[in-house]
């Protein structure tokens, strides 16, 4: 199982190739805290639609894992997977087939 | 059912059809179907089915089902042993039958649950349509199995106004392109599938498809841009938009312009009504119902819910969108994927495309495409190339979130997407 930092970088990219398709300027050079969607985020609904199928078609060509992270637990979560790099990178680790 | 003898042997001397390296004139046409007619079960009405090595002998034995008022069960020798099984055990026996006039007609219809439909047309009404029809003399491609009402229209409106059945040794775009080119074939029916293939092909571009006059095409809502490159690759044929579903036979349209999707209905038989954004239909020929699906589509007063979402335009013109069952409801908005497809196919490398929905995070569901491409870049540029292209074209919630890149589409035996 890919390490979390080689999942971090790989979901870190993610977002910066989305804010550039998206012309989105407070995320062309995030870290892991930066909001991501909710309060403070740069993100609206169809730009994190976008960015979780980019996340999933990424981990799926790099480290060959099917991760679906548009399930019912991530949507009726308290707290959100979606609001930044930090939490979307724990739920992936949390769906990672081994 | 004399006038259909009547009719066929006012044409006795034409060619009825080129098949197998054969040529069958109408007064052989009308011997095959005599010979049908001996081997039918003599008494009261039974299902026959209907295997014949030919699709002219095919053709025959339904007209000799007809006078006869048997129930016709076309189960073509190409379609798989399970599935024939299949069908003769939802044909087999039905309650339907008792309230039938006349002869019957089982067709299928690949239904949503991937468990083919069963229904039960008036046979005499689906042929009363064709009993005025004007005579012609066309060279008429036959691509579809008479297992289908596509294919059925074709075939009846091609001999019942005494022109030429032209079928080719396969279904392929190979196959058709050699038998226009053989036989100067002139109509040309195909769905929009078959004839994005036959561009794909280079089918133009092997054999001379210069005689072909008229395209009739239908059963799919066509890509604009097939449609553009069909008017390149055939300079004098003139595009016909064809319409009709399974449960009420072929319905005559008028496209509003050559390359126009959008076409009025003009058939004095049928009425028709948009309800819901939903086109509904009533016809004279409409099924008697399914033997083994709900009737729910089918109005207690004779309308037909078709299922097909149309756009209407205030002249009365009319253009499909999509089914009804494929439309994609990201966060309340709706999409239809044909409309995706459009843009999409306008993208340069990208030959062909498939729209569907995918689940997704706070919209339920977002859209999806696979896509055919003549041209080598990874997932993430063709990603960018897509988003970029479509950008003005598409509002937000209808660009593809998802994509990726596939060989090639499976067509199914209907010629469509499968």
């Amino acid at each position: 199982m890919p390490d979390r930092q080689a999942i971090e970088a790989l979901i870190i990219e993610s977002v910066q190739m989305l804010a550039e398709d998206f012309e989105l300027e407070a995320l062309k050079q995030p870290d892991s805290d930066s909001p991501l969607y909710g309060e403070g985020g740069a993100l609206d609904s169809m730009a994190l639609v976008n960015l979780i199928a980019d996340i999933e078609e990424a981990l799926a060509e790099k480290f060959e894992r099917s991760v679906a992270l548009a399930d019912e637990k991530a949507m009726s979560a308290k707290n959100s997977p979606y609001r930044s790099i930090r939490s979307l990178t724990d739920a992936v680790i949390e769906r990672m087939p081994a | 059912m004399s006038w259909i003898r009547n009719k066929l042997a006012a044409y006795r001397d034409r060619i009825a059809c080129h098949e197998g390296g054969r040529t069958y004139s109408y007064a052989d046409f009308l011997e095959l179907i005599d010979q049908a007619a001996a081997k039918l079960p003599s008494g009261n009405r039974q299902v026959v089915e209907v295997q014949a090595p030919t699709t002219i002998e095919g053709l025959a034995t339904l007209l000799a089902i007809a006078a006869r008022g048997h129930i016709a069960l076309p189960l073509p020798l190409e379609l798989p042993a399970a599935e024939q099984a299949k069908m003769r055990q939802v044909a087999a026996t039905s309650p339907l039958y008792d309230q039938l006039q006349g002869s019957g007609l089982i067709l299928f219809s690949s239904g949503t649950s991937g468990e083919p439909k069963g229904m039960l047309h008036n046979f005499d009404a689906l042929l009363q349509r064709y009993r005025n029809i004007r005579p012609r003399q066309d060279r008429n491609l036959l691509l579809l199995l008479i297992d289908h009402i596509g294919g059925l229209d074709s075939a009846f409106r091609c001999l019942f106004a005494g022109s030429t059945l032209v079928v080719p040794t396969a279904r392929t775009p190979e196959a058709a392109g050699a038998a226009i080119a053989t036989h100067q074939v002139n109509v040309l029916p195909a769905s929009p599938t078959f004839l994005n293939l036959m561009l794909l092909n280079g089918v133009a571009a092997s054999h001379d498809l210069s005689s072909v006059e008229i395209i009739a095409y239908g059963a799919e809502a066509m890509p604009q841009t097939v449609l553009t490159r069909l008017g390149e690759a055939f300079p004098n044929a003139q595009l016909q938009q064809k319409f009709g579903t399974s449960e009420t036979g072929a319905i005559r349209i008028k496209s509003a312009a050559n390359s126009s999707l959008f076409f009025r209905i003009q058939d004095s038989e049928t009425q028709w009504k948009v309800v819901a954004d939903e086109l509904w239909l009533k016809t004279p020929s409409r099924i008697l119902g399914y033997l083994n699906a709900s009737n729910d589509s089918l109005e207690a007063d004779g309308w037909y819910r078709t299922g097909d979402l149309v756009e209407t335009d205030d002249q009365g013109y009319l253009r499909i969108l999509g089914r009804a069952s494929a439309l994609i409801n990201v966060g309340g908005q709706k999409v239809h994927p044909a409309e995706v497809e459009a843009v999409l196919n306008t993208v340069p490398g990208i030959t062909a495309s498939k729209v569907f929905a995918k689940p997704a995070p706070i919209t339920g569901s977002a859209v999806a495409c696979e896509i055919v491409v003549n041209k080598e870049q990874d997932l993430r540029a063709w990603k960018r190339a897509i988003r970029k292209h479509c950008r003005g074209q598409l509002a937000p919630w209808k660009i593809p979130s998802s994509i990726a890149v596939v060989d090639a589409f499976a067509v199914n035996r209907r010629m469509k997407h499968a």
